[in-house]
């Protein structure tokens, strides 16, 4: 155990002193706000410069000198074609031409351009219509608004899950408040950053082992410690690195989103456009109020538990493999084609992660949750959904039992591997030195 | 098959020469008293008692394939290795000022590896080779990458390890460079041992009745005495022969027979180097 430390603690220490990781560490969450910001800040300073757009409407639905987004509408009595050869030439931007209609039939409507114009525009365009059409129905119609208001109804569903077994939370009755967007977010969250992790990770491992077998420093190691240890020493090690990584994201990521939110906070309402309207500020106030609930009702503890277990699981089963690999191989062209079937669950267990977030009751999901390559990425999407515990256990102990066959299997080829080297690597070879006693 | 029967004596404080051309199996044998592999069949005994992990450990072991951490720094990576040998931080940090003062460098604890030199690195894999100080060495190949001088020093350091009663075995394919150094050798070949024992009793078995002369006339006579084996002349007034004594004659007689006619310059006993032996053993055992 001892030794396993040493190995640690000098692994962990390149890795940490390492200017990549010191980089990639403080960069990567500044990276996103950053990308926000720059954004906003094109987007704010950018002058539109206006355009005009000839408009040719029979039914007189829009005034003159209209603006929509920065773009000028002026009325024209020209000819369409006409029109389309001022187009052409530059002269203007654009033309809309509504033809005479019935408001109950609308048709017939369309936008000439050199250039496609932006959604933006079009869609502008067509509410603006809609919304005098729909004046022209109530007025029609003899309808008063007040009374259509109120026809207008609105309705948030609140979803609770049953728990006579959980201590009273939130009602005496065990039941508790649930949010199946905020699963659907949070199974997401944690399942997308285990993925990371592991295939991240799981390369520093491969490039570890490698880079120790390449530079030959392997063999002197292997003199004073047993070859399991030192590969136990450097996943250990690696996971270390992943986990201080984590940590300082987390920091990083919290006390940037206060700062920001802050700022902008106090800016947003100055801006125009690309800032939020009021009931979309409410609307995150709302979210941000039920992940509260949420996590309120939610047993934190246990998901962050349980989100280590699975983290350290998924982690030490690919940890082994890539291991195991990463002394096989010679170079890193020639641990392609044996990290391509490894990380192919990883990716799997990506693309299942839909089937699972929307059915997590299911048989898929069920399968995916037990079956341990896939079952760090994917039992974490089901979480937040509420999984029982029988299920959990069994997952778990799978898991686990997994790991240590991972462990096992990667240790036998790892004693072998890190001495070889020259040979070309098959599946058949590997499979030798796994059975090979003598090592 | 690596290692065909193949069993060794060491005798503790004594420096043993495992000897043999590449591919030989000198680093099977190595890495199996190491226990890096297992052998199939056989033990190995260390003090009477039978190696265990803890004996392993105690091994300072430089094997043939050797490399350094790239990115740590000299001082970072001895404490790493004594670490794992079981040193506490201080005698790691005195052990390897002693050894930079032995291998006459200045200190380099503070140095990066990747800043050596071919031959500082190989000084630096030596002192974490030794830095626990340990009753028993095995050094694969220790002279490669040290150019003639510092494998002199090192030369001079084991024997040195060798009068504080240390025992060490060690490898090479250069044969010639071991006669001074090894108290025992054994030749490997093919995965089988094709000699073994005491160097001087090797020297003086292998020794011909051949002798090299140096004189001052052409020996031209053949007779029942000696023959001829090869005769040229190496300056204005002398010649050197080598000389095949007959079985059965004494080398008095070859003298006072040559001297008679010519005035004898040296007259030497020709001894074989460990590479005509080498030679001379693998075409014995090509022949039997």
């Amino acid at each position: 155990m001892d030794k396993i430390w040493i190995i640690l603690e000098r692994e962990y220490l390149e890795r940490v002193k390492k200017k990549s990781f010191i980089l990639s560490t403080i960069l990567t969450p500044l990276i996103f706000p950053l990308f926000i910001a720059i954004t906003v800040f094109i987007l704010s300073t950018e002058e539109k410069e206006e355009r005009v757009i000839a408009l040719l409407d029979k039914n007189n639905f829009i005034e003159d000198s209209t603006r929509i987004r920065g773009d000028i509408f002026i009325k024209s009595d020209n000819d369409i074609s006409e029109i389309q050869n001022m187009i052409d030439e530059g002269e203007i931007y654009g033309a809309l031409e509504i033809p005479e209609f019935d408001i109950y039939e609308p048709k017939d409507l369309r936008f000439y351009s050199k250039n496609v114009p932006s959604s933006d525009l079009i869609s502008g365009i067509e509410s603006l219509v809609e919304n005098k059409i729909r004046e022209l129905k109530i007025q029609d119609l003899k309808l008063n608004e007040e009374s259509l208001d109120k026809l207008r109804t609105r309705i948030t569903m609140e979803t609770y899950s049953v728990d006579k077994e959980a201590e009273g939370i939130s009602d005496e009755i065990g039941v508790k408040q649930s949010n199946s967007d905020l699963a659907f977010g949070l199974g997401y969250f944690n399942g997308f950053l285990i993925y990371m992790f592991v295939f991240i990770y799981g390369s520093f491992i491969l490039q570890s082992v490698l880079d120790e077998k390449t530079s030959k420093v392997v063999e002197i190691i292997v003199s004073s410690i047993k070859p399991t240890q030192l590969m136990m020493g450097k996943v250990l090690g690696v996971g270390a690195v992943a986990f201080t990584q984590i940590f300082i994201w987390i920091i990083l990521v919290t006390s940037i989103s206060t700062f920001t939110s802050m700022y902008f906070g106090i800016n947003s309402y100055e801006t125009t456009q690309i800032v939020q309207t009021e009931q979309e500020v409410n609307n995150s106030k709302e979210i941000v109020k039920s992940i509260y609930d949420m996590f309120a009702a939610v047993d934190i503890k246990k998901t962050v538990l349980i989100f280590l277990i699975y983290f350290l699981g998924g982690f030490f089963l690919y940890g082994a493999f890539f291991a195991a690999i990463g002394s096989a191989v010679d170079n890193l062209q020639d641990a392609n084609q044996f990290t391509l079937p490894i990380s192919l669950p990883i990716i799997a267990s990506l693309m299942f992660m839909g089937i699972v977030l929307n059915n997590p009751e299911g048989n898929a999901s069920f399968f995916l949750s037990m079956f341990p390559l896939t079952s760090p990425i994917l039992m974490m999407a089901r979480l937040a959904f509420g999984v029982p515990d029988w299920q959990l256990i069994l997952s778990i102990m799978i898991l686990i039992i997994s790991v240590v066959f991972a462990l096992w299997f990667a240790g036998r080829i790892y004693r072998v591997g890190i001495l070889t080297s020259g040979s070309k690597i098959t599946y058949k070879l590997i499979w030798k030195w796994f059975v090979m006693k003598n090592y | 098959m690596a290692l065909d029967n193949v069993s060794l004596d060491v005798n503790k404080g004594s420096i043993f020469g495992l000897l043999g051309p590449n591919g030989a199996g000198k680093t099977s044998m190595i890495r199996i008293i190491n226990q890096i592999i297992n052998q199939d069949k056989g033990d190995i005994f260390i003090n009477d008692k039978k190696i265990t992990y803890d004996d392993v450990r105690k091994i300072g072991y430089m094997p043939e394939e050797r490399g350094l951490y790239k990115k740590m720094k000299v001082g970072d990576f001895l404490l790493f290795m004594g670490k794992l040998k079981g040193l506490s931080r201080n005698r790691c940090i005195d052990s390897a000022a002693q050894w930079f003062e032995n291998l006459e460098v200045s200190n380099w604890w503070k140095k990066g590896i990747e800043d050596l030199s071919k031959g500082m690195s190989q000084k630096v894999q030596f002192i974490s080779t030794v830095i626990h100080d340990p009753e028993l060495i095995i050094l694969d190949e220790p002279f490669s990458g040290f150019d003639p001088v510092n494998a002199n020093l090192v030369k001079k350091n084991l024997l040195r390890l060798k009068a504080e009663g240390k025992t060490i075995i060690f490898s090479t394919h250069r044969l010639e460079s071991v006669d001074e150094l090894c108290d025992h050798l054994a030749m490997i070949n093919n995965s089988k041992k094709i000699l073994d024992g005491n160097t001087d009793e090797i020297k003086m078995n292998a020794k011909s009745d051949n002798y090299i002369i140096k004189h001052n006339k052409k020996i031209s006579a053949k007779n029942q005495l000696y023959s001829i084996v090869s005769q040229s002349k190496i300056s204005q007034n002398a010649y050197e022969s080598e000389i095949s004594l007959k079985k059965g004659k004494s080398y008095r007689t070859l003298f006072s027979d040559i001297s008679k006619g010519m005035d004898i310059i040296s007259f030497e006993q020709k001894v074989p180097n460990m590479n005509d032996i080498f030679i001379m053993k693998v075409e014995e055992g090509k022949n039997g």
